[in-house]
């Protein structure tokens, strides 16, 4: 495996990113322990989060369990009750934060397929909520629609607009295991795994935006027998890649919103300061483990609230010591310090 | 443009050891000058001193701070910037003998500090000079104000110039900047 940086010369994979991919292959070794917190600081700007997310990401391709297709039909009949209940019966413009009714994002009522790639089907309020049974309309041109109740094999094939599809079957957005497989040495990717979204795994971007986040990870172009691939496209981040599985969710630290409505991410890596801060305040990641990755070379104050927040959560956390010496030599330049919940 | 991650970790590795080398400059004049100008400060702070007192005695340790982390030229300016306290009688008059005896002191230091170059250039020039001798590169950590000074150290015909890349002077700058062997600093550590 071969990587550019900045468009300079292919140089075979360098120490420091090694380190950071293993230690994100790592990280979910001990899946049901308690919380973890762990705080990253490195020598100057970098896309070390971007690293220790594919290492995570290449982590989950490992897990069978790890995909959102179980438990999908239940996700689409919340997403139906919260249209049909709350979101089409409200004429304010969408702010959740303001009205405090609970959701984190809009539900349209519309819902797209691979299937159908120029269609959306419309939730029904004809969708039975005691049964259990999700209805939607399919139109077919203005006059003609037909009322489908989808059985949940068959509504695997469908996800809500805007966001990742939850299985891709077509051939041109599956992933590829040639790849992700040359990162770590013996990971036995799940086949399934390779064309199934995930969101247990989730990346908070920088404060300067989403574009800055993804630029800095464009930045880093990993090669090998299987053709070129920038680190954002390896991600699979939904906004990132023009189609196919999503595996890596996005946390914007700016609108406090994720880019799908989703269960809690068992993990989130959170790229810069304030990034990290803004994590580790949001009540829907307090259960989620945290890596924060923050660069020394930004200001004092910055720093100084970093240390802080790590000091406060001495009250309930100890150092993960057993963690930190089982990690890989720890380059030259990276600090890292890993607490762990008191049980 | 900035160095790349990988360069930045290169480099580190290649320097698995820093050192701190610490030059301590005295000279009898800038001694004098100094130990007369905090007596005549710490007096003037004081309450009793009123608000002319303190606002001078703020303009004071502004020039002093300044003498003390800038390689400034021992020249008039320094006699001129403590001659804002005005006739040494009338010093006397408003805030007592011993701040009067102090600015003694100080006017003595202001004068005696002109006889000669202020060492603190002299060794800048000398550092630098070996530091560009060895191939070796380097940063001025200073403020951006403070970097006519350092520049007027080297403007002898056939001798480089010091460039405006050659400094930093904010996080943001130090951040940008592409991997150095020396950090110069004058002043407290």
């Amino acid at each position: 495996m071969l990587f550019s940086e900045h468009d300079s010369e292919k140089k075979p994979l360098q120490p420091w990113m090694d380190f950071l991919i293993k230690f994100g292959y790592g990280w979910r070794c001990k899946a049901a322990g308690p919380r973890r917190i762990a705080l990253v600081s490195m020598p100057c700007d970098s896309a070390a989060a971007g690293l220790i997310a594919l290492g995570a990401m290449v982590r989950d391709l490992t897990f069978s369990e790890a995909n959102d297709v179980d438990g999908h039909y239940d996700k689409l009949l919340r997403y139906a009750r919260q249209y049909l209940k709350s979101c089409s019966r409200c004429d304010a413009v969408c702010d959740p934060v303001k009205k405090q009714c609970g959701y984190s994002k809009q539900a349209t009522g519309r819902l797209r397929s691979p299937l159908l790639p120029r269609q959306t089907v419309e939730i029904s309020d004809k969708t039975d909520f005691e049964g259990g049974q999700i209805k939607w309309i399919q139109r077919d041109g203005r006059r003609n629609h037909a009322l489908v109740t989808p059985f949940p094999e068959h509504a695997k094939n469908y996800h809500v607009e805007d966001e990742p599809p939850v299985i891709w079957n077509q051939p041109d957005g599956e992933l590829l295991s040639d790849i992700y497989r040359p990162f770590i040495a013996g990971a036995d990717i799940h086949p399934a795994n390779l064309h199934r979204s995930y969101s247990g795994l989730c990346i908070a971007g920088r404060a300067a935006g989403e574009v800055a986040s993804r630029e800095v990870c464009s930045r880093i172009i990993f090669s090998n027998g299987a053709g070129e691939f920038g680190l954002d496209k390896l991600l699979t981040v939904h906004e990132w890649v023009d189609c196919g599985v999503s595996r890596v969710a996005y946390f914007n630290p700016r609108t406090g919103r994720m880019d799908r409505n989703a269960a809690v991410p068992h993990m989130v890596v959170a790229d810069g300061d304030a990034s990290f801060l803004k994590v580790a305040d949001c009540p829907e990641f307090q259960q989620s483990d945290l890596v924060g990755v923050i660069q020394r070379t930004v200001e004092r104050d910055s720093l100084e609230a970093v240390g802080a927040k790590m000091t406060s959560w001495r009250q309930w956390y100890d150092f993960d010591e057993e963690m930190l010496y089982g990690l890989p030599p720890v380059p030259r330049g990276i600090s890292i310090s890993i607490l762990r919940r008191r049980t | 443009m900035s160095a790349t991650t990988t360069q930045i970790f290169d480099f580190l590795s290649g320097h698995p050891e820093y050192s701190m080398e610490r030059i301590e400059i005295a000279t009898p004049g800038f001694s004098m000058l100094r130990r007369g100008l905090r007596a005549v400060i710490l007096r003037l702070r004081e309450e009793a001193a009123g608000h002319e007192g303190n606002e001078l005695a703020y303009r004071l340790r502004a020039s002093l701070f300044e003498w003390l982390t800038v390689p400034v030229p021992f020249d008039g300016a320094i006699f001129e910037a403590v001659k804002i306290l005005g006739d040494q009688e009338l010093v006397g008059r408003k805030w007592g003998t011993d701040v009067r005896a102090a600015y003694v002191m100080v006017c003595d230091g202001a004068q005696a500090v002109q006889q000669e170059e202020n060492p603190a250039r002299i060794q800048l020039r000398d550092v630098i000079r070996e530091l560009r001798s060895r191939n070796r590169t380097f940063k001025i950590y200073s403020h951006r104000r403070a970097r006519p000074h350092f520049s007027s150290l080297f403007v002898a015909p056939g001798e480089p110039a010091l460039l405006e890349s050659d400094f930093l002077s904010s996080v943001r700058e130090y951040r940008e900047a592409e991997t150095f062997d020396t950090l110069l600093k004058m002043g407290p550590l």
